[in-house]
């Protein structure tokens, strides 16, 4: 349906957008996650038709869009604020883009009751929209975005403002709306909790490229570079350099490593690689010989309901795992990690 | 805007347009007048008569004032409408002719005094008419012997005094201009700033009559050693300053005309038997001023505008004046109304200064007075 | 303001969203070089010849320093002395909810429109050497001579620059001030500010855009001020306009009037050069607070005494010259000192007395007076929305529109009139049938003015409501009509007031171009007050009453349009 070809986009002189690719399905979540300042929001301006690329092509079914000027795009767009306009009522705001199309009086109506039934809003419709909480005037905003029915939806860090449980109550609902719906989306967002929630596909941005792409579990699971691990929340990442590449081995200043897994099908040999130790592979051991060895001294210790969450600091850095017995802190720990839990990420620091 | 407001917002735009549109307020029916006021609509509508309704456009003071009646019967017999440009005073509404010289705004100026005559007949804006009934005006108000300019009316620009205040006081009323620098009147004349004002000039001009060119700075001098106040304009001498008018001042003395009495008591707000001001109108107290009528240069109807300045000499128009502009007919064949009869006072020995000698000093004196009284 | 995250504050300009095109501006530079520069370079050009010919011989330097410097001073004077009237009342009545409020801010209105020789009238028959206040004293104290001596001093003349500009100050920063979230203020209370502080901090410096807009105009008002200096300063003050006026109407001595208008006009146009450099800063993006819930009911004693004195000071200083006009309307003077009431000077008005070709019934001077400000209205309000909008696109070409918009403001008035008198002699545009020209002359000085309430509140929007109408399938147009109008229309009722209070006061463009057939109700009180006689006196204070009732009620009207 979308296609977002090689968008560039400079801002005085800076790239911001630097040949950016993708596309979205039909009912298709995707989510544009990034770190903030990586482009993201720009990029979504650019689909919106708000902003020009200065370089590269948004293409709809087939048809470039560089013609096509915002207000007649139909894409529904929820903006970070939800910029509501304070002039009008709730149902006002919802009956916005349904005039724009010069729809009769009574399907506006209809339309407009139907949208806030979605939302849970029905009671509201006559409400001045300043008065609304955050979590109303969220939702109003997506009922304003999802009234005129539009090709594509597309959210603009829509949670950012709301607290957690708000959040993850309207993360809930709009998963469900999603997917009861055919119209694909795109979701922006740093938070990568969120964007797990939502997504059928995520997209990484960084530095104003598509850093990777996949189905979540899958980007989850396999994340192709140091920057990548360390944004999806990982943190135990221990630089090193190949020993040898079949079955593979690395040399790192905690000793010998065997990965299970890497993310190249060829990796040669004395190149500088990043172990990315999944934190549920770890076992405590007492035998100190061999290789996939931690010894450090306990940090701090979490019940997590799943197990416990235990720090710990090995030579200096830090790291953590989930263990299913619990360790007192300040005491010695000898960890042995399963290579199938050790992913080995073809580039170095 | 919601509903209830809409209609609001409706219905004032509905009165306005209803004002806009409405004849314009019929005149009393007792009278036989036309209109005086066509309205917007009606000169669009007006359809046209078999010999067009020509225009006669005379462009004056914001002074000028003249019956109904009179102007409808000028307009009756010459099958011709007469519009007035009003504006200014007597030396500002000449200077509007002068600079629009080029493109004349009408056929006929009238309102210029002998403060300005020459500066007029310099910039030569008029065209020269010797109008038949110049016969029945007396030669010394004829100031132009081209007859490029025609006197009108005359008035003398006097001190008025609150007859009540020196009553009261049992001060007596001076005599002469001279008089005034005496200590029993500190304080109590107000006159008009002769930049800005008419009579402010014509009074300071009386002073240069009275006193000489080379000495009327010192009586200046001594004027405001002896507190005279000096304000910008008329009205604010007349109805701030001055003791006698409905605007209860504080000075019982104000330069004003020898005809304001009359119209204090015509004007009365309470029927009155005598004017509660009167003039002095001793030996060059009073400084005249005669009031002339010319022809524009570039008039497209010179025929018409000779017509109307033959009208503005004869006895209908003259006999007219006294009680529209407090003024008097220089035509000696016109009678004066009961009133000014009564009450009206003329200086027999008016100050008197050729219209050149006020041309080439005006503008000095007024600046050298400037200097000595106000700074 | 409410930016969570470095992303969104990405630089925002140039959206390729409600761009709107250039030809905005085709409208209202047609305005003002058919109505300014046209008939201003007319005059100008004719000064040049004239010194050509006649040299310049005739200019007295030392009095051009003289007057130059003495507009500067008073105008500054005055606009402070305005500021330190108009903020504390702005301030009231954009935050307190008190009863008689909208009459109360209907009479404020009121001083903005009396011709100079009304409210010299008023003023003197409250403080000069026999009013009230006076007599009063006098009466009291027992004394020999009027204790208050006012009239034609420089008081007078701050006094009177006060009383006719607070209304703008108020009109101006208080439609700011309304839309101004007060809860951003009292987050700075909640963290430690006092009150005084959390204003110097959080307040001022978020209407520091109206503040200064506001003291613009006011300036140029005093600066250019003609009837106040004339009438209540009296003879001994001259200002560039005064000059100008002496020297083009009484001496004829175009190369120093031109002069004085070449130097008039430099001055404006480094005033608000001036005034926008100040105003350079990006204007703060506020989300309008368009509900106007949230105004205070004053509740403590320190409160209600806040509001009622406040309301009291500028109601005394506002409205007492008005009472006294009024007063003086139904009061009968007779030499015998005895006051009376009467109606007679009301009755007489309706009455030709004379039969004078030129008498003004009052009911043609109120319709001519309403049209003209209806028109003026339509003229300024279309002209200006259009002149605020482009003015929302920031670049080289409309900051100097900015400026230019804001010359007729600081332009003396003598020399457009004389350059309306010189270029619209003639056919296609003759004065003589064209009563337009009075309404759009207006419109020259009444432009600014709603350009200048408008403008503020549109570039206030946060331009994230445009996009996200744009994004909902609204064109350019429709944008501005859907989100636009509708916020600034509150602002745009203020210019609106503004428009129509100025055409209805204006007295100099109206006596120097109008028909007498056409007259309005300031040329008809004008014409009373140019003949002796109590009569004449009372009915011009009748019809300067008339003038005031009708300010105010339109005044309410136009207010108590509703929005949303």
């Amino acid at each position: 349906m979308l296609e977002v070809r090689e968008i560039v986009k400079a801002y005085e002189s800076q790239p911001l957008l630097r040949g950016i690719s993708f596309s979205v399905s039909m009912g298709e979540t995707v989510c544009l996650l990034g770190a903030s300042g990586s482009g993201k929001s720009t990029l979504l301006r650019i689909i919106a038709g708000l902003e020009q690329p200065d370089d590269g092509q948004v293409l709809w079914q087939g048809e470039d869009l560089a013609a096509i000027p915002v207000h007649r795009r139909q894409f529904g767009l929820v903006f970070q604020d939800y910029a509501l306009f304070p002039h009008r009522s709730v149902a006002e705001n919802i009956s916005f883009g349904l005039r724009m199309q010069g729809l009769a009086r009574e399907v506006i109506q209809e339309r407009v009751a139907a949208a806030l039934e979605q939302v849970n809003m029905k009671s509201f419709a006559a409400r001045r929209v300043t008065d609304l909480s955050g979590g109303e005037q969220q939702r109003v905003a997506l009922a304003r975005a999802l009234a005129p029915r539009p090709k594509l939806l597309m959210f603009d860090e829509p949670l950012g403002a709301l607290d957690k449980a708000l959040r993850t109550q309207l993360l809930d609902e709009l998963r469900k709306l999603l997917q009861n719906s055919e119209i694909p989306a795109i979701y922006v967002t740093h938070d990568q909790e969120e964007a797990f929630a939502i997504a059928d596909r995520l997209v990484l941005l960084h530095e104003g490229c598509v850093e990777q792409e996949g189905p979540p579990p899958e980007v989850y699971a396999r994340p192709t570079s140091p920057w990548a691990a360390r944004f999806l929340g990982f943190i135990n990442l221990l630089p090193g350099k190949v020993v040898s590449s079949n079955p593979l081995r690395v040399e790192t200043a905690l000793g010998c490593w065997w990965a299970g897994n890497s993310t190249m099908c060829h990796i040669p040999a004395e190149k500088p690689v990043t172990l990315l130790l999944k934190p549920y592979g770890a076992l405590p051991v007492t035998d100190r010989s061999g290789h996939n060895l931690l010894e450090g001294v306990v940090q701090s210790v979490l019940f997590r309901g799943e197990g416990f969450r235990v720090d710990v600091l090995v030579q200096g850095q830090e790291f953590q795992f989930v263990l299913n017995q619990y360790f007192a802190v300040g005491q010695t720990l000898v960890l042995k990690v399963a290579p199938e839990a050790v992913l080995c990420l073809g580039e170095g620091n | 805007m919601n509903l209830k407001n809409k209609t609001l917002a409706g219905l004032i735009l509905t009165a306005l347009m209803l004002a806009a549109c409405s004849p314009a307020p019929s005149q009393p029916t007792s009278e036989v007048s036309p209109p005086i006021v066509p309205s917007i609509m009606e000169s669009k509508v007006t359809p046209p008569v078999e010999n067009k309704l020509r225009t006669l456009t005379v462009m004056t003071h914001d002074s000028f004032a003249v019956s109904e009646e009179v102007v409808a019967e000028f307009e009756r017999q010459n099958n011709v409408k007469v519009n007035f440009l009003l504006g200014g005073d007597a030396g500002s509404s000449l200077n509007r002719a002068v600079l629009t010289k080029a493109s004349p705004l009408a056929d006929v100026f009238y309102g210029i005094d002998n403060t300005f005559l020459s500066r007029a007949l310099r910039e030569d804006i008029f065209e020269a008419y010797a109008s038949p009934v110049l016969k029945d005006i007396p030669d010394v108000f004829k100031l132009d012997a081209e007859n490029r300019a025609l006197p009108v009316d005359f008035g003398d620009v006097c001190i008025n005094y609150d007859k009540a205040y020196f009553k009261e006081k049992g001060l007596a009323v001076p005599q002469s201009l001279q008089d005034l620098v005496k200590p029993e009147y500190k304080g109590l004349l107000v006159t008009e700033n002769p930049a800005v004002s008419s009579p402010g000039l014509a009074f300071l001009l009386a002073t240069v009559a009275d006193s000489g060119a080379d000495a009327y700075l010192d009586f200046w001098k001594a004027m405001r050693e002896n507190g005279v106040v000096v304000v910008n304009d008329w009205s604010t001498a007349y109805y701030t300053n001055f003791s006698g008018s409905s605007g209860k001042g504080q000075q019982p003395m104000v330069v004003s005309y020898s005809s304001s009495p009359v119209a204090e008591l015509i004007f009365a707000s309470e029927p009155l038997t005598e004017p509660p001001t009167a003039s002095i109108t001793g030996k060059n107290t009073c400084f005249r001023q005669v009031e002339f009528v010319g022809i524009l240069k570039g008039t497209a109807q010179r025929a018409l505008a000779e017509k109307w300045v033959d009208f503005m000499l004869s006895v209908p128009f003259q006999e007219d004046l006294p009680l529209q502009m407090f003024v008097y007919p220089v035509n000696s064949q016109a009678k004066l109304p009961e009133e000014f009869v009564r009450f009206a006072q003329i200086s027999e020995e008016p100050a008197m200064l050729s219209v050149d000698v006020i041309d080439k000093n005006r503008e000095q004196w007024i600046n050298a007075w400037d200097e000595v009284t106000l700074r | 303001m409410r930016r969570q995250n470095g992303e969104s504050s990405a630089p925002q300009t140039n959206t390729a969203a409600p761009r709107l095109p250039l030809w905005l501006w085709a409208a209202p530079l047609a305005f003002l070089a058919l109505f300014f520069f046209y008939p201003l370079s007319a005059v100008l050009r004719l000064a040049g010849e004239t010194a050509l010919t006649a040299g310049l011989e005739r200019i007295a330097w030392p009095r051009v320093g003289g007057a130059l410097w003495f507009t500067f001073w008073q105008a500054s004077l005055s606009t402070l002395l305005t500021l330190l009237v108009g903020l504390p009342a702005a301030f009231v009545l954009a935050r307190y909810r008190f009863r008689g409020k909208r009459i109360l801010s209907a009479l404020l209105a009121i001083p903005f429109i009396l011709p100079t020789v009304v409210t010299a009238a008023g003023f003197n028959a409250l403080l000069g050497p026999n009013g009230w206040i006076n007599a009063l004293v006098i009466r009291a104290f027992d004394l020999a001579s009027p204790p208050v001596v006012i009239i034609n001093t420089l008081s007078a003349i701050l006094l009177a620059h006060i009383f006719y500009n607070t209304s703008v100050v108020i009109r101006v920063v208080g439609s700011s001030w309304e839309q101004l979230d007060y809860r951003l203020e009292q987050a700075a209370r909640s963290l430690g500010a006092s009150g005084g502080r959390a204003f110097l901090e959080v307040t001022l410096p978020l209407l520091r855009p109206a503040i200064l807009a506001a003291a613009l105009l006011v300036f140029l008002f005093d600066f250019t001020s003609f009837g106040v200096i004339l009438l209540l300063g009296g003879p001994r003050f001259t200002t560039l306009e005064v000059e100008i006026y002496l020297q083009t109407m009484q001496f004829l001595n175009l190369p120093l009037a031109g002069l004085l208008s070449m130097l008039q006009l430099a001055c404006t146009l480094s005033i608000t050069a001036l005034y926008l450099r100040l105003n350079r800063r990006q204007p703060v993006s506020l989300s309008p607070r368009v509900s106007l819930g949230g105004l205070w009911t004053a509740t403590t004693a320190r409160q209600r005494m806040l509001v009622g004195g406040v309301m009291l000071g500028v109601g005394a200083l506002l409205l007492k010259p008005l009472t006294a006009l009024v007063l003086r309307s139904v009061l009968t003077t007779s030499p015998t000192e005895s006051f009376g009431l009467t109606l007679d000077y009301y009755r007489e008005l309706f009455v030709n007395r004379r039969q004078t070709f030129f008498y003004v019934p009052p009911i043609l001077a109120l319709r001519n007076s309403l049209i003209y400000g209806a028109v003026t209205v339509m003229i300024s309000l279309g002209l200006g929305l259009l002149t605020a909008f482009a003015l929302n696109r920031r670049g080289r070409f409309e900051r100097v529109m900015e400026a230019v918009l804001m010359l007729p403001l600081g332009t003396s008035a003598v020399t457009l009139g004389l350059g309306f008198l010189v270029v619209f002699s003639r056919p296609p545009v003759d004065l003589r049938s064209a009563p337009w020209l009075i309404p759009a002359a207006h419109s020259l000085v009444a432009l600014p003015f709603v350009v200048r309430t408008i403008q503020p509140v549109l570039t206030s929007i946060p331009p994230v409501l445009r996009e996200a109408a744009a994004v909902l399938g609204a064109s350019p147009w429709r944008v501005r009509r859907e989100i636009d109008l509708p916020i600034a229309a509150r602002a745009a009722l203020a210019g609106a007031v503004f428009a129509f209070t100025i055409s209805l006061g204006e007295f100099g463009a109206t006596s120097f171009l109008a028909r007498p057939e056409y007259p309005t109700l300031p040329v008809a009180i004008f014409r009373f007050l140019s003949q002796p006689g109590g009569l004449n006196y009372g009915q011009a204070m009748a019809m300067a009453t008339l003038l005031m009732a009708i300010c105010g009620l339109s005044v309410l009207l136009i207010e108590n349009i509703e929005i949303g």
